[in-house]
């Protein structure tokens, strides 16, 4: 399988000399296409770090990360930026949604960025997935925080990217919610066909990953297939 | 709590200093005004008592009809020994001054819009103010004396030849010497031509003297001289002593320089209200911003009051600062308006500064009370923070909402602004000043009232102007659309800002398209002659010997005297100006519509006979036939015969007609004020003014001109005036801009999030400053909008009384449209700082979640 992003030998450190913060020591990894990874890990292991380098939104001190098999440290703020609109997906914890916008204008912002024209049918298709159906022309402010994530994801999805980048999404929701959103993540990937790279700390949602890498102290130290969610509650009491 | 206060302030520097710029230019312009008319007050006042030197009395004749600018007349040249046989006097002498003219080096007149060049005679020593830089006083007929100013700036020198030109036809002159007043070169910008006494009252006119200087012998009270002689001359003489005559000189100047400080300081009340919708603004977002931090410390204990109190600290801090960076700036701001001034001819000339307490005074209060009164509702809206907003999580001020309250407030408030503008026009409000009061007050109603509507119109609005906006940039015109749409209270003021100084410029605009066509229109309507001579300064009188001059130029028919005097209907109080006509050519001159009467009752108007207009009549009921009676400035009495009623169009002429001979006789009128040419059937307009030209290429202070010329001439004033009072504007409308400014960066601020998801999601630093750009053209033309309306609305209230003196209201489309295409522009402009502040959010801080 092709890799659809990897790093490599990838470090960020921050400040100079002694109050020198080394955020990612070497860390090389692959993601082949279609797979579910979550990265885990105590705070400060550098899983947020990771994730921000390998979607192009910092610079690495050292190393490189390649995306879509381009080769991403060379490129200017321009070219980032385009990377990000037509192959990345992106879906944070919290203020995903532009407020002035109804749920269809957010779930439609790459490709009204782009200036490129929606497949009717395909939206509708994935409006349908995540059973918004009838939220389409209300506000962020009038959802509730379930409903933001799931057009936080439509979003994600709509320019059918490459690699979609979720930072902690279930954060901030309920149970429910919460199963709703990773059930959403979990059939973009078998489905679609999607790759997603997760960031989590919540043990039960890595439990729907097919791959686990657990970082600490900028380094890897755990690169393995899914776990239950007892497991992984192990696998970060062994890690800690 | 003001420690508090204090550390808040300093916490946001930037901000503050925003802030308080605003202020710092309202309070600029308020300190320069009250800097530069004071400065040209003392000025005048130091030559003023220079001119009176070793004059212990002064004595003149008196006006019996008090008018603007208005000379004495000249007094009899016996009323000099009548002086001098009252005891107790040492010395007493004559002299005369009057306007002049003098010639450069190429026989050009020296013209200025400002003051006037001036004629005086010699005199004793011990009367003399003059200090003679070089040379000495005029010996004989042939010298004169000139100001060293003038002397400097055209190139004359003791033994050159200078040509001088007043009632009489030109003459050229040996210069005997230059002279200062004191330090200064002039008289506070007029120029001096010192001739002997005989030779100053043959160019002037003036058969006697203007002045009588007289100065005490040892032991006698100057009061005591002047009680004596007052009594030996009687009423019709004006006796003071040498201090009180200077100090009426001073005064009269002063009251007519009030006129300008009022003006200036109505543009400055408009800079500072301006700068109140800045500071309003600013306050409610760094109030909205600091939520959490009041909800802190009401949690911590901290009363309503005492936030209150902190918040309003606050405000006082910025207005004291800002009003002393303010005045400092007014220090640099007088110079700057006295150069303005003098560009537009208004050449009033000033040495050093003067910086008044009052003028300390003045600048603080208006700083700090603008800044207070503008921080007012924020600082109370501070306060209605609830203690437990500090545990929620923070989130960007909601979107406003809009109450229908306010919109019944708006239309309130405009309506009674409406009101009160058309009682202060059409009413009778009383006396100047309440006047003025009533019409100001009525003006920031109505400005207020659209502020106060203007929240519920930015939907709309935005709308309207975004609809282009998204068609043309797709996502982000829409975006900005949104944006704007989201505070509509805050954007509502920012372009309440920008409104008014557009209305203010749409008004002036309408006014000078009106007043353009009103002047076509009245000559067009009204005069039938071929062309006009007058003075080349355009209000001083025409040299003797010009008309006779004229009559024989080939292709005139003829020529028609025109004189203006100031007189005062028997019984009442205000003044009346009165034309003189000749009644043989008046009618090939004028073409007046007639309410009673015809070309013939002009033709056949004897010496008791007097035309009026409509407005005359109806204000006075009378009518063809009734009598009215005039007091002269000599104070005699003179009565007529109403024999016609002519149009109401006041153009070139006035309300009241008399002939020219009733004037020489009964009235002493010497001056023509100009003269209507008729030209010979066929004539060519342009043909005669050359031939009048040439006939009359000895008095270079006459100017004849074709009707077209005049017109022109006419037409250029008003755009002078216009570009005076656009410049004057200006400030205001930069502090405007400046709002915008200043709001956009905080809404930038407060979306950083939001900014970084879009930049996260794909959008380009490009689309990212053209979505702020859009924004703030949005609200710059919403402004520029309400504006173009509030400015129309002015205009027509304010020419509804002109309308009936014959006033022509007319919309000047074209320049509606630049002005609208220059906000928008002015937005494009403002917007630059904070959309590179926007396109440089930094994409990692932005979306990172902590």
């Amino acid at each position: 399988m092709t890799d659809i992003v990897s790093c490599s030998d990838l470090s960020r450190v921050y400040g100079e000399g002694e109050a020198a913060v080394h955020a990612l020591r070497g860390v090389t990894l692959r993601f082949p296409a279609g797979q579910y990874t979550v990265i885990m890990g105590p705070s400060g292991s550098g899983k947020s770090t990771l994730m921000h380098l390998l979607a192009g939104l910092d610079s690495p001190s050292g190393g490189s990360v390649t995306v879509d098999g381009r080769e991403i440290g060379g490129l200017n703020d321009k070219a980032l930026t385009t990377l990000r609109r037509d192959r990345l997906g992106f879906v944070f914890q919290s203020f995903n949604l532009v407020p002035v916008l109804t749920a269809e204008e957010n779930i439609l912002l790459p490709l009204s960025l782009a200036g490129r024209k929606i497949d009717r049918e395909w939206l509708d298709g994935l409006i349908d997935s995540v059973d918004l159906g009838d939220r389409l022309t209300h506000r962020p402010a009038e959802l509730s925080g379930g409903q933001q994530q799931r057009v936080a994801i439509a979003r994600a999805l709509v320019h059918r990217p490459a690699v979609v980048f979720a930072d902690e999404p279930t954060g901030n929701l309920d149970t429910n919610a919460s199963e709703e959103v990773l059930g959403l993540l979990r059939r973009a990937v078998d489905e679609l066909g999607q790759t997603v790279v997760m960031v989590t700390h919540d043990a039960q949602a890595a439990s729907v990953a097919a791959r686990i890498v657990v970082l600490r102290d900028g380094a890897v130290v755990h690169d393995g297939g899914g776990e239950s969610t007892e497991g992984v509650l192990d696998l970060m009491k062994a890690v800690a | 709590m003001v420690r508090l206060a204090l550390k808040g302030l300093l916490a946001r520097k930037l901000r503050t200093v925003l802030t308080g710029f605003a202020v710092v230019l309202g309070v600029a312009f308020v300190a320069g005004t009250f800097i530069f008319t004071d400065t040209i007050d003392a000025s005048f006042k130091d030559l003023f008592e220079r001119t009176q030197k070793g004059t212990d009395v002064s004595v003149q004749a008196r006006l019996a009809v008090e008018e603007e600018f208005g000379a004495p007349p000249t007094m009899p040249a016996a009323t000099l020994e009548r002086v001098r046989s009252v005891p107790g006097i040492e010395e007493a002498t004559g002299s005369v001054s009057s306007d002049g003219t003098l010639l450069d080096r190429e026989g050009e007149p020296i013209l200025s819009q400002g003051p006037p060049t001036i004629i005086v005679s010699t005199g004793p020593e011990r009367f003399d103010p003059f200090t003679y830089t070089t040379g000495g006083p005029a010996g004989t007929a042939d010298e004169v004396v000139i100001d060293k100013g003038t002397a400097d700036e055209f190139g004359f020198g003791v033994g050159d030849r200078v040509t001088v030109s007043g009632r009489a036809p030109q003459k050229e002159y040996a210069v005997s010497g230059v002279a200062t007043l004191g330090d200064s070169e002039n008289l506070a910008g007029s120029r001096l031509v010192q001739m002997t006494l005989p030779e100053a009252q043959r160019v002037t006119g003036h058969d006697g003297f203007d002045d009588i200087s007289v100065a005490a012998a040892d032991g006698t009270q100057p009061d005591a001289l002047k009680v004596a002689i007052a009594s030996e001359l009687g009423r019709d003489f004006a006796v003071r002593t040498g201090e009180e005559q200077a100090a009426k000189q001073a005064q009269d100047l002063s009251d007519a320089l009030g006129f300008i400080r009022t003006a200036l300081l109505v543009f400055a009340a408009v800079a500072v209200l301006v700068g109140g919708f800045l500071i309003f603004n600013t306050f409610s977002v760094t109030v909205a911003q600091r939520t959490k931090e009041f909800a802190l410390l009401r949690t911590l204990g901290a009363s309503r009051a005492q936030l209150l109190r902190s918040v309003l600290a606050e405000t006082v801090v910025i207005g004291l600062l800002a009003s002393v960076v303010g005045i400092a700036c007014g220090l640099l701001l007088a110079p700057a308006l006295a150069a303005l001034m003098a560009s537009f001819g208004l050449d009033l000339g000033s040495t050093g500064i003067v910086l008044e307490p009052r003028t300390i005074v003045a600048g603080l209060v208006v700083g700090v009370v603008a800044t207070v009164v503008s921080g007012l509702v924020p600082a109370r809206r501070a306060t209605r923070v609830e203690p437990v907003a500090a545990l929620r999580d923070s989130v960007a001020p909601g979107p406003g909402r809009l109450r229908r309250r306010r919109v019944v407030a708006a239309v309130l408030v405009e309506a009674s602004g409406v009101a009160a503008l058309l009682y202060g026009l059409l009413g009778d409000p009383g006396a100047a000043n309440a006047t003025a009061t009533v019409l100001g007050a009525g003006s920031l109603l109505m400005i207020f009232g659209f502020a106060l509507l203007a929240p519920t119109l930015v939907r709309p609005l935005s709308g309207l102007i975004g609809r282009p906006l998204a068609r043309f940039q797709g996502l982000t015109g829409r975006l900005a659309r949104e944006n704007a749409r989201r505070q509509p209270q805050r954007t509502a003021v920012t372009a309440s800002a920008l409104m008014i100084g557009v209305a203010l410029v749409v008004l002036v605009a309408i006014f000078a398209a009106g007043l353009r066509a009103t002047i076509d229109q009245g000559i067009d309507e009204q005069v039938r002659a071929v062309g006009i001579v007058t003075h080349e300064d355009g209000f001083s009188p025409l040299p003797d010997g010009i008309t006779e001059r004229i009559a024989q130029v080939d292709g005139v028919a003829d020529v028609s005297r025109i004189r203006f005097e100031t007189g005062r209907v028997v019984g009442e109080t205000g003044t009346t100006s009165v034309t003189g006509v000749d009644p043989a050519s008046a009618a090939d001159v004028l073409a007046l519509e007639w309410e009673e009467g015809s070309d013939a009752t002009l033709a056949g108007l004897t010496e008791g006979d007097v035309l009026i207009n409509p407005d005359f009549a109806r204000e006075r009921d009378v009518g063809v036939g009734d009598a009215v009676r005039f007091v002269t400035p000599r104070g005699g009495e003179v009565g007529y015969r109403v024999a016609g009623i002519y149009g109401p169009g006041a153009g070139v002429i006035g309300g009241v007609l008399v002939s020219n001979a009733s004037l020489e006789s009964s009235w002493d009128a010497k001056d023509i004020a100009f003269a209507l040419v008729a030209g010979a059937d066929g004539a060519d307009a342009g043909a005669i003014k050359r031939a009048e030209q040439a006939a009359l290429a000895e008095f270079p202070t006459a100017k004849p001109q074709t009707l077209e010329d005049f017109r022109a001439d006419q037409n250029q004033q008003v755009d002078s005036l216009v570009g005076l009072v656009y410049a004057l504007l200006s400030l205001s409308v930069i502090v405007a801009l400046l709002g915008i400014v200043n709001t956009l960066a905080l809404s930038v601020h407060e979306r950083t999030r939001e900014l970084g998801l879009l930049r996260a999601v794909g959008m380009s630093r490009r689309q990212v400053r053209r979505m702020v750009r859009a924004e703030s053209v949005i609200t710059a033309a919403i402004g520029a909008l309400l504006g173009i309306v509030l400015g129309i609305a002015f205009a027509a209230i304010v020419s509804r009384p002109l309308a009936e003196d014959g006033f022509v209201f007319e919309m000047p489309v074209v320049t509606l449209v630049v002005v609208t295409v220059l906000a928008a522009l002015a937005g494009v402009l403002a917007a630059i700082p904070p959309a590179r502040r926007a396109a440089r959010v930094d994409v990692l801080r932005a979306v990172t979640t902590e």
